[in-house]
């Protein structure tokens, strides 16, 4: 009896260790499904899931109050982060201007460049949160990609915007694999890096680069 | 007397534009070379002192007489109501973008511009409706600019009018064959009553536009001449 008990403890265990090492390893596939689904994610559908996230935030009538609104923009700012190219567009910003600048400079501009895109689109998006973004497809060629959308204000208007990406990794020392980051939005065919370009290319032409980030400084200050 | 003139300058341009069609706007087929290319080069500017002259004098004009203006006029007429105005402005459009669909030889958006016209008349009321957009009859956005800007005409240079604001020789060419196609010029004051009514239907797009830029003029200078190179690419 007592060896007949023995026996069926040892196989109980056995047949839990190995569910458990069979749960462990569809767990871990699982995961790993999630992982390549993220990183196969179409550039069309990370626009998509990035405003979405951004309309919800915008929409959540607990962070429309007047208090909040620190605590909304943080949220946008969070969603925004990581799908931006900061210091691409940064360096497509700036141009030939990019080249002769230190290390250091570089930092200081992609940093405060970020802030002022991050508060003008902020701006733009909070003006039209009941607008309705519909997606016409995308375009995908060698690492880079466009998406073209409209958004549908309630009144009727039209505004056509494409967004630009390109495959890339956001920090070159490190070994992680490229993913699909904004680098360029077009609203009614306005680029806005080139939009930028042209403003910081006459600023430091016609004045110097230091006065370029006095402006921006103030700008983000405001 | 008007219709010889627009006669001359049409002709005048369709045929001094014609050879140039190919050798200009030859934009870069493929994804990948649209993506990559950096977008139109710039205008070229070599009246900027005066040009900013006057985009200060446009900029106080805007503040303190028509921006006031326009937001008492806000303040009487509701904006369904002045929605309608417009509408009914854009409707009277459609002889400039009939024809200057046609003379890119797009047959069929003269088409969609006359069937429009029909249908905003009409189930419009006299065009303060829109209905036809929701039937599936875009508007084409068309002017004589473009046109020429089809044929490969370039802007040439900047330029900034008192009052009326941004445009090029290329611009301003198109708008005065154009206004000879636009019903409303031939009575008085009713261009002004349509520009306070676009302008309070409006009103903050200015001062958004000036609180991104670094250096609003540079900025209205860049938007506008991208804005435009879109248009003549029909949004491609």
């Amino acid at each position: 009896m007592r060896r007949y008990t023995k026996h069926v403890v040892v196989g109980i265990l056995v047949i839990v260790a190995f569910s458990a090492f069979l749960l462990a390893l569809r767990a871990g596939e699982e995961n790993k499904e999630k992982e390549k689904k993220k990183e196969m994610k179409s550039p069309e559908e990370i626009v998509k899931d990035t405003t979405e996230e951004v309309l919800n935030v915008l929409r959540d009538p607990e962070l429309k109050k007047e208090k909040k609104t620190e605590e909304r923009r943080q949220k946008v700012r969070e969603a925004v982060e990581d799908v931006f190219d900061w210091r691409a567009i940064a360096q497509r910003a700036l141009a030939r201007h990019w080249r002769p600048r230190t290390e250091e400079e570089r930092k200081e501009f992609v940093s405060l460049f970020q802030s002022l895109v991050e508060k003008t689109y902020l701006r733009r998006i909070e003006e039209h949160a009941d607008a309705e973004i519909v997606y016409e497809g995308q375009e995908v060629e060698d690492g880079y990609a466009s998406v073209n959308a409209v958004g549908k204000a309630k009144d009727g208007t039209e505004v056509p915007i494409v967004y630009r990406l390109h495959q890339a990794t956001k920090d070159k020392d490190e070994e992680e694999a490229a993913e699909w980051l904004i680098y360029d939005v077009k609203v009614e065919g306005v680029s806005l890096i080139n939009n930028y370009r042209s403003q910081f290319n006459d600023i430091i032409v016609g004045g110097s680069y230091k006065k370029l980030i006095k402006l921006l400084k103030k700008k983000v200050k405001k | 007397m008007k219709k010889a003139l627009l006669l001359i300058v049409l002709l005048l341009f369709a045929a001094g534009c014609a050879n140039t069609r190919n050798a200009g706007n030859s934009s870069p087929e493929g994804a990948k070379a649209q993506m990559q290319q950096r977008g139109p080069k710039p205008i070229p500017d070599p009246l900027e002192p005066v040009n900013r002259v006057f985009f200060v004098f446009n900029d106080k004009l805007y503040f303190w007489v028509l921006k006031p203006v326009a937001q008492g006029y806000s303040a009487i007429v509701p904006k369904i109501a002045r929605r309608g105005v417009e509408n009914f402005f854009s409707n009277l459009g459609m002889p400039i973008r009939a024809v200057n669909c046609l003379l890119q030889g797009d047959i069929s958006g003269t088409g969609i511009e006359l069937g429009r016209f029909g249908v905003n008349t009409t189930v419009g009321v006299l065009g303060f409706g829109e209905v036809a957009t929701g039937w599936g009859l875009k508007m084409q956005k068309e002017d004589f600019g473009q046109t020429l800007g089809f044929y490969g005409m370039p802007p040439l240079l900047y330029l900034v009018w008192p009052v009326l604001g941004s445009s090029s020789v290329r611009g301003t060419i198109g708008k005065i064959a154009d206004g000879y196609l636009y019903p409303p010029n031939y009575v008085d004051y009713l261009p002004l009553y349509d520009k306070l009514n676009y302008i309070s239907l409006h009103i903050g797009d200015y001062e958004g536009i000036k609180e991104d830029a670094l250096d609003p003029y540079v900025a209205i200078r860049n938007g506008y001449h991208q804005h435009r190179q879109h248009l003549i690419r029909d949004g491609k």
